[in-house]
């Protein structure tokens, strides 16, 4: 029907043009004192130009990668940021160490998951432990247990520093920790005995996932309250980012488990509606936040532009949520709402480009800093791959490359690309600046830290190649009437086993960071700091060992 | 506030808190001209994308596809694919890769009845087999079933057919008069082939 694509075409049109007029007057201070000019009231002029980062081994050299500086500090800043490290460092503690269980976890079930494709009579004795459900486990277990758990946590440290607050409510937020922790593990268990909901993102039985609703509401509550009581007049970028991901969230899972709701091709709409929004209005904003706090935190030169992070921000918010569409092309749903998503997804391009600006502008000219700081190392290489990753994704819904690319290893490889290669990467880069101050103590082994990047580095390239091939081929096989169907797999067998070789790389990275990060905690090694910012539990749990040190 | 030097604040801080600064902050630089035209860019696209999208005639389709497109399909009867058939029949004995299982089910990979005579092939389903049977080598005393009225001329044909072109098979297609002529001459012969001893004298 012709309408139908007028009344697109118009709706497209004039939502576009809106969009643009409302970032056009944020910008220009229609709505408020968060004008452009109101971005440097709390950056004392003399206050930039220092380095910063806890994990780095020697801060002269990183000082030296962007030049001597005359800056110093006043009292009051530091002692604002130490109540503001104090208040937040338990909540912060509790949702970090879940994620980073979970992380372990998850990627042994990952890894078994990848070699039972090329060895696929291995452990089938038991039911938990056959392809079907441990790859849902996987899934489960990097999604909301280890990317949601340490995102939150890292949010939770970042608010009472960009709000100038104690954190106000915590103990909600550990509440919301409990409650979080225990969804994972039932859902993990509901999974691993065969009780799936069975559709994507959403294998919890909403009756665990309903968990999660209250954990991460919980989890919200000090955000609003510490919001409420802020001594900022302007809201620093990611807490946008991190308000929006906090409310989001809740709401979205909430409706995509109410049970009931959509069978069949409308079920499918609505799977992908909120299979894809997880992604992009929950994962993308907190890692957004977290390179958008620490990328000029460890550099000590503000962000590029606010109009920017304007423009990112709400070109996200706007664009993301029609994203999913592109999941079903060819599917039973109309083609009008598969062609916006198709339109949707390219229009990604817009905040992703000024968010990759927006970075390389603020680390343009010092890029010899990510040598000397390991924060730097993981958040810069992180958003690189925002950029690769949010391009190929947009490049794999148009109509053309999907055709190839659906139903493939291909797939797979773009989502750790987007989870892993993204997401991952800028938290690891967090969780070393951050866990210090919440401990207090130094890490202990520098060695470690390299190492760790090394191996997840090398071995996620090794994994993101080979199965980008493999899945390439195997999309071509498929589409060759003229080959057997297993001819399309057994393309794909060396470069699952090359998946197979980077993800053990991967695994044992996890490995060398877990070991370090349970070391630091509980304070071993010669690295120590004199004041002591962990919460009073955490001082008694390591009591003994800092006498007999 | 009065900034001091980091000497006179060392008494009270630990010094990776001393180093630390400020929270950061943005600038407040105007859009790069690059942005704006890169924006510019995209909402063109997408408009052309919209206005040129075939939207189907009838949203109960589904996307990209029309009723013409789907009666054509169902009209012209799908050519028998000889894969489903042996995925239906065939692949719980003799399995996916044509390599049976050694010892009980006979490999259609390589096994000269497969690569042989046509005839003498056609007439093993349509009777099956019972009795000792050598196949590359190896002998055989299991049951193969009859498929003489469970499958048409046409879809014997068509298995016949991909079981001699898989697995490194190379042998020319089966076609249904073959089998046609096979069911006609071996009508009178009752129960299953007698193995060796049978096919021998096919």
């Amino acid at each position: 029907m012709e309408n139908t694509g007028l009344v697109l075409l118009l709706a497209f049109g004039l939502s576009v043009l809106g969009l643009m007029v409302f970032i056009w007057s944020m910008s220009k201070g229609f709505f408020g004192s968060n004008s452009g000019t109101g971005a440097n009231v709390i950056f004392g002029k003399d206050e930039i130009g220092l380095v910063e980062d806890p994990a780095v081994e020697n801060t002269a050299e990183l000082q030296g990668d962007v030049g001597e500086t005359s800056a110093s500090l006043s009292v009051q800043e530091i002692k604002d940021r130490q109540m503001a490290d104090a208040s937040s460092a338990l909540p912060a503690f509790a949702w970090i160490t879940g994620g980073v269980v979970w992380l372990v976890l998850a990627s042994f079930a990952g890894l078994i998951s990848s070699i039972k494709l090329h060895q696929p009579d291995w452990l089938t004795d038991q039911a938990w432990l056959t392809f079907g459900r441990l790859r849902v486990m996987h899934l489960t277990g990097v999604g909301y247990g280890w990317s949601s758990m340490v995102g939150i946590g890292v949010a939770l440290w970042m608010i009472p520093r960009l709000l100038k607050t104690p954190l106000v409510g915590a103990k909600y937020a550990l509440w919301g920790a409990l409650f979080w922790h225990v969804g994972v593990i039932l859902g993990e268990n509901a999974i691993a005995q065969g009780y799936s909901a069975g559709m994507e993102w959403l294998e919890i039985p909403w009756q665990i996932g309903m968990l999660f609703v209250v954990g991460g509401a919980l989890a919200a509550v000090p955000l609003f309250k510490t919001f409420a009581n802020r001594n900022v007049d302007h809201l620093y970028v990611s807490v946008w980012y991190i308000g929006g991901a906090l409310i989001w969230f809740p709401i979205l899972f909430f409706i995509a488990n109410l049970p009931g709701l959509g069978s069949g091709a409308q079920g499918a709409a609505m799977n992908w509606w909120f299979g894809h929004n997880v992604l992009g209005l929950w994962f993308t904003p907190l890692a957004l936040a977290t390179a958008y706090y620490f990328i000029p935190k460890v550099l000590g030169k503000p962000i590029y532009s606010y109009n920017l992070s304007l423009l990112g921000f709400w070109s996200l918010a706007f664009f993301y949520s029609q994203v999913g569409g592109h999941h079903l092309i060819g599917g039973p749903l109309p083609s009008w709402l598969i062609t916006l998503s198709i339109v949707q997804s390219v229009m990604m391009i817009i905040p992703v480009y000024a968010v990759a600006v927006n970075h390389h502008m603020t680390v343009g000219g010092n890029f010899k800093a990510v040598i000397h700081s390991p924060t730097l190392r993981f958040i810069v290489l992180g958003s690189m791959l925002y950029v690769a990753a949010s391009v190929q994704g947009s490049m794999e819904a148009l109509r053309f490359v999907n055709q190839t690319t659906h139903f493939t290893h291909f797939t797979v490889a773009h989502a750790h690309l987007g989870n892993y290669g993204f997401f991952t990467m800028i938290m690891f880069g967090a969780i070393y600046f951050i866990m210090p101050r919440v401990v207090g103590w130094e890490w202990p082994y520098p060695w470690m830290i390299s190492a760790h990047f090394w191996l997840v580095t090398i071995g996620f390239a090794i994994y993101f190649i080979g199965l980008s091939i493999g899945g390439w081929l195997q999309g071509r096989d498929m589409l060759d009437a003229a080959k057997p169907f297993m001819d399309s797999v057994l393309v794909t067998i060396p470069y699952l086993k090359a998946r197979s070789v980077g993800g053990s790389l991967m695994v044992l990275g996890h490995l060398v960071f877990a070991v370090h990060f349970i070391l630091l905690a509980l304070r071993y090694g010669s690295r120590k700091t004199e004041v002591v910012l962990a919460a009073p539990f955490i001082e008694k749990l390591i009591k003994s060992r800092v006498k007999g040190a | 506030m009065k900034p001091v030097s980091k000497n006179q604040l060392k008494h009270q801080s630990s010094a990776s808190q001393l180093r630390e600064l400020t929270d950061p902050d943005e600038s407040a630089n105007p859009l790069p001209w690059y942005i704006t035209m890169a924006m510019g860019a995209l909402f063109m696209w997408g408009l052309f994308y919209i206005s040129h999208a075939y939207m189907g005639v009838n949203s109960f389709e589904g996307d990209n596809r029309t009723m013409e497109v789907a009666a054509v399909a169902g009209a012209a009867g799908p050519a028998i694919d000889g894969g489903e058939v042996y995925q239906g029949k065939c692949v719980a004995c003799h399995q996916a890769n044509g390599g049976g299982v050694p010892g009980v089910f006979p490999p259609l990979a390589g096994s000269e009845y497969v690569l042989g005579k046509a005839e003498k092939l056609a007439a093993i389903p349509l009777h099956g087999i019972q009795g000792k049977l050598t196949v590359k080598g190896a002998t055989y005393n299991g049951m193969m079933p009859v498929f003489a009225d469970l499958l048409t001329d046409a879809e014997i044909a068509a298995v016949l057919t991909h079981i001699r072109s898989q697995w490194g098979n190379k042998a020319e297609a089966v076609t249904e008069e073959t089998v046609k002529k096979v069911r006609e001459a071996t009508k009178s012969h009752t129960g299953p082939w007698n193995g060796d001893e049978d096919l021998s004298k096919l």
